[in-house]
């Protein structure tokens, strides 16, 4: 989106300095995706959320970070990152854009690049994986295999990923939702194990108290 | 054109350094973060000396920045050197036993350093204030009063001048044949403007601008007072800037007073201006769409502008962070709060 056109901030994030993570997400649907997850786990008192507008973008807005009102009492960010085609090359980025900010100590930087460790994809591959066990799987499978013969181009297995998950998302009681709305709206199975090790991850953001 | 601004023990400020500053700089941050201190700051270290004239520097600092703080009362009962309903309030929590120190630099230019230092010594309030000999380490005394029309001197925008005042103004722009480049400038803002006159009409008792707008079929001219607010506003504040040949331009509040659609014309201007004349523009503002509309205007000169946002935390202080262009364009992109 050109920047003219976004002439109103009225939604601006700031950080909340009650919440001593934040987790990061690559865009607006990440955003409300881990909105619905975070809260479905009881750990949005903790944590909240905000996108930096796609990995090129993420050093900078690490930059930014350290403007915001809130910043010193930030202790912990978390940040979310789609694999794509290569999992160690998504992984070295990251890691050199956290480098590269220079945080301040007493901030702890984790990353968990999505579906999940060592593998190629996107948070769709994540959230397809539970998607399969729902009664209407092989509908979704069905219809990729019914449009693949008519592809002028071949797919990569990630924009197969988006296919499928907006077929599979079709197929929800409200077949308008975006992923990330349909997380916010209770729609994703949260509780199923293709979840366990992205709950994990959202879990060790949270500091422990003591009377944990 | 200073690149670096260093405040010590002034106002709310215990330690802050802005670095790199550019050509215009756009001060942000919450209420009360000390936006205007900054403007302040960079006003005292341009004095040759701030006691010249107290009263003058101190009504016109007091007047121009903060009309409704503390107790000072210019125009009344304060004795404009009043130590401690004034000069005692630039040091933090009135702290005096530490020296404000203020100090502006570039390093293109070295020799143009400032620094302005403020100190008690018992109930005696010192000021050391000029430029810098960086060779020697050394800051020129003000002992001797340099005169008040420094190339460093100043224009503070907030000042609300009287069509009369820019009527003045704007016929010296011409004594000294700018007014046609006054002009170009302020088409930038309102493209209707072919000229201006200066002219004292029978029956009034002031001469005024007036602007020939092509309006009506013997393009009569119109009162300067009848342009758009922006236009108006910056017609005096350009002439100003251009009799002064100021080098150095503070505006508090940027936004106050203007439509939100004629912010970016006046950014064109303005920095056209600061380019043209090596100006140096340091402004406030509260507006989210201040700073949209200079991000957008500067676009294509992106070295020349940064956001300075200054961030108040309660055990850190006040700190200062520069956003550049790639900066301020992620905030925007992710909807971060810049202001």
């Amino acid at each position: 989106m050109s920047n003219s056109a976004k002439i109103s901030n009225k939604d601006s994030f700031e950080i909340d300095s009650n919440k001593p993570v934040l987790l990061l997400g690559e865009g607006k649907d990440e955003v409300n995706f881990f909105t619905g997850l975070v809260t479905h786990l009881g750990l949005n008192v903790s944590i909240q959320i905000a996108q930096y507008a796609g990995k090129t973008n993420l050093s900078v807005f690490l930059s930014n970070l350290a403007a915001q009102t809130g910043f010193p009492s930030l202790r912990t960010i978390g940040i979310t990152c789609d694999a794509d085609e290569n999992y160690s090359a998504t992984l070295e980025s990251v890691n050199h854009s956290i480098h590269h900010t220079n945080l301040p100590k007493h901030i702890q930087v984790k990353t968990y690049i999505l579906p999940d460790e060592n593998k190629s994809g996107a948070l769709e591959a994540l959230v397809l994986e539970a998607a399969k066990s729902s009664p209407a799987w092989n509908c979704v499978e069905r219809f990729i295999e019914c449009v693949a013969p008519n592809d002028k181009l071949s797919l990569s297995s990630n924009q197969t990923d988006k296919r499928r998950m907006h077929a599979w998302l079709s197929t929800l009681s409200k077949p308008e939702l975006r992923l990330g709305e349909a997380a916010l709206k209770h729609h994703i199975p949260f509780d199923h194990r293709a979840f366990q090790s992205i709950t994990d991850f959202l879990t060790s953001l949270v500091p422990v108290t003591k009377d944990q | 054109m200073f690149d670096k601004l260093t405040i010590e023990h002034f106002r709310a400020f215990e330690k802050i350094e802005i670095v790199p500053l550019h050509r215009v700089n756009l001060i942000a941050g919450g209420n009360n973060v000390g936006k205007t201190s900054v403007l302040e700051a960079i006003w005292f270290a341009l004095q040759d000396n701030p006691f010249t004239s107290p009263e003058t520097q101190t009504s016109r600092a007091q007047a121009l920045f903060r009309r409704s703080s503390i107790d000072y009362r210019p125009h009344t009962q304060s004795p404009p050197d009043d130590i401690d309903n004034f000069w005692k309030w630039l040091f933090p929590q009135k702290d005096t036993s530490l020296p404000i120190s203020i100090g502006l630099s570039s390093s293109v230019a070295p020799l143009n350093d400032r620094v302005l230092t403020f100190r008690f010594e018992g109930a005696q309030l010192h000021a050391t204030a000029g430029k810098v000999h960086s060779t020697l380490g050394q800051h020129s005394s003000s002992s001797v009063t340099p005169p008040v029309s420094a190339p460093e001197c100043i224009t503070l925008a907030t000042f609300h001048s009287s069509p009369v005042v820019d009527a003045e103004r704007v016929n010296a722009v011409s004594v000294i044949n700018r007014d046609d480049e006054l002009v170009t400038y302020l088409r930038l803002i309102d493209p209707r403007i072919r000229k201006l006159k200066y002219l004292k009409l029978p029956g009034h008792q002031h001469p005024y601008v007036y602007a020939d707008v092509g309006f009506g079929k013997d393009k009569e001219l119109i009162p300067a007072t009848q342009l758009g607010q922006g236009t108006a506003r910056m017609l005096g504040l350009f002439a100003s800037l251009m009799t002064e040949q100021a080098r150095v331009l503070l505006i508090d509040e940027f936004e106050n007073g203007l439509q939100h659609d004629a912010i970016g014309p006046i950014w064109s201007a303005l920095g056209k201006f600061a380019r043209d004349n090596n100006v140096q523009i340091f402004a406030t503002t509260h507006s989210f769409e201040c700073i949209a509309a200079a991000h957008k205007v500067f676009a294509e000169n992106a070295d020349d502008f940064a956001v300075i946002k200054l961030r108040s935390d309660p055990t850190q202080g006040i700190a200062a962070f520069v956003l550049d262009h790639a900066n301020i364009d992620v905030a925007i992109e992710t909807e971060m709060e810049i202001r």
